[in-house]
């Protein structure tokens, strides 16, 4: 069953649409990275899609339209109220949830806020604001989570510990991720949702976005340098449109499915090679360049 | 119901250290006046109610803006206020508690300067008829006016692309010229009994179709809404001060 299912969203700021005829769907269980550069219509999608914004279209959560209950928020600034310490600040929206406030220690212990749960949130550094973010997103254990760039603007380390924190409280929950940055979300999305100028590019599990976009791509991969003629021989396969060789670098450009006859022939004539771009980046460079 | 936001956003307003400031403000002022005018003259008359309660109307009328920024624009702009809309209370929930908590607010506040006509009849002792009148009309007329500046700098707010600048700005340029208008008819002052409404009403009609088109310009419809309003204020005003004889 889909967790999401989005259908032919537009909308308007004035007379300059933000969303055209968006569509997707995600599954149930996936964490879903929404990507897109600045201006795409990532938030604007993401406030469609918690009737933050007034929308056309169609927007279920597991079949059914929203019910707050079931759906936790990040927004990109957070929002926090500074002069409460964390736990006040948890019990806050515990009461506001209706849930009872013993899910304040369960959440504070799951999202390590332990040594700073007496702390007011102002003297908080901006990593541990996201945690208590966090913290009150998950608090009424919500089926989806939805976080609109919740790495942005964080140091690589605190990025790092982040991701851990949200593949630690993903479990059965269906996660929206968006961000501006491919990197910060590759090695915890097992579903994209590619969007530019406020259209939908593309959407899928990340394996078949690269398989579709094969096509449009490049190998490149680095050889022996006693290999560079045998590989300039044999790459008279099909679909091979060019080689181009610097030094002991290969850039192989190709159309339809031939990667994997060449990464066939490579292996069959014993050549050895480390591929430098097969991954999504490239992908992400050649979309919304 | 919910109340969890009526309830916060009460505490945290009563806990903020304007709300102490302003009490003692109002008190102080008040004190700072009957004594003055104590020994200056000869006891109570019409004029030194008159000036503490305007110098009142004006504090209340200025929290009234502080608290709706407070209570709304600043939250806003905070992005605190998407996340409560996606609590239990909802959107018109979260917008109806904290109106309440403004509205009950500056119900606390007028009810403060409730009890200023209190601290002045037994200082300077004088007839009980002379307490109840006035200190209903320092309730109702500061509970108005606090009203009416709470929504009215919350409307303007909202119209003006949620800015706290322009809010505070516009709200505050509505409370002078409110204070100026209150302190208009102390040229008369030794003849508030016999002074024309006519007299007045016009210029405080035009004052207020001025403040509409200058505060409500970018908005037509609002500029109806505070005509309205201006005129009942003004209404009222007419009809409880300078008609009756005190």
């Amino acid at each position: 069953m889909n967790a999401v299912r989005v259908d032919k969203i537009n909308v308007w700021y004035g007379k300059f649409q933000a969303l055209k005829d968006v569509s997707f769907e995600i599954p149930t269980g996936k964490v879903a990275g929404l990507l897109g550069p600045n201006g795409a219509g990532k938030t604007t999608l993401i406030k469609s899609m918690l009737s933050l914004l007034p929308y056309k279209g169609e927007i279920k959560f597991f079949g059914r339209p929203l019910n707050k209950r079931e759906v936790g928020y990040i927004s990109e600034n957070e929002g926090l109220y500074e002069w409460m310490s964390v736990e006040e600040y948890l019990e806050y929206f515990s009461r506001l949830y209706g849930v009872p406030t013993k899910m304040v220690e369960e959440v504070i212990d799951i999202v390590g806020l332990k040594e700073n749960r007496d702390k007011k949130i102002g003297s908080l550094s901006k990593g541990t604001k996201r945690r208590v973010s966090i913290a009150r997103s998950i608090i009424h254990n919500p089926r989806i989570i939805i976080m609109d760039e919740p790495l942005s603007g964080l140091d690589p380390l605190i990025k790092k510990e982040l991701t851990e924190l949200i593949k630690k409280v993903s479990g059965e929950k269906t996660f929206i991720i968006s961000s501006h940055q491919l990197r910060d979300i590759e090695g915890i999305c097992d579903w994209l949702i590619l969007i530019k100028n406020g259209e939908i590019v593309d959407y899928g599990d990340p394996e078949s976005i690269i398989k579709r976009y094969r096509p449009l791509r490049e190998i490149v991969f680095t050889v022996e340098p006693r290999d560079v003629e045998k590989v300039k021989n044999i790459m008279d396969v099909e679909g091979v449109e060019s080689l181009e060789v610097k030094n002991n670098t290969i850039i192989v450009k190709f159309s339809g499915n031939s990667d994997d006859i060449i990464f066939e022939a490579l292996l069959k004539n014993g050549i050895k090679f480390n591929l430098k771009t097969d991954s999504l980046d490239s992908i992400y460079r050649e979309v919304f360049k | 119901m919910n109340t969890v936001i009526f309830k916060e956003s009460v505490v945290r307003s009563l806990r903020d250290f304007s709300f102490f400031i302003l009490t003692v403000i109002i008190t102080g002022i008040n004190l700072f006046l009957y004594l003055t005018y104590h020994f200056q003259s000869f006891g109570i008359d019409r004029f030194l109610l008159w000036l503490t309660f305007m110098f009142d109307i004006l504090v209340v009328m200025a929290y009234s803006g502080y608290l709706s920024s407070k209570l709304f624009i600043r939250e806003i702009e905070r992005k605190s206020m998407e996340i409560l809309f996606l609590t239990q209370s909802g959107k018109i929930g979260t917008y109806m508690q904290k109106t309440l908590a403004g509205y009950f607010l500056i119900f606390t506040i007028s009810f403060i300067a409730f009890f200023q006509p209190i601290v002045t009849m037994f200082n300077f002792g004088t007839v009980p008829l002379l307490f109840i009148y006035w200190s209903s009309i320092y309730f109702l007329i500061s509970l108005i006016s606090g009203i009416f500046v709470f929504s009215l700098s919350n409307a303007v707010g909202f119209a003006l692309k949620k800015s706290i600048y322009s809010m505070l700005g516009v709200s505050f340029y509505i409370i002078i010229s409110f204070f100026t208008l209150a302190l208009i008819p102390l040229q008369w002052n030794n003849d508030f009994d016999i002074m024309a409404w006519i007299t007045v009403f016009p210029f405080m009609a035009s004052r207020f179709a001025f403040l509409a088109t200058e505060a409500y310009g970018t908005v037509p419809p609002n500029i109806l809404i505070l005509a309205v309003l201006g005129i009942v204020w003004i209404v009222i005003i007419e009809n409880t001060l300078w008609e009756v004889k005190v």
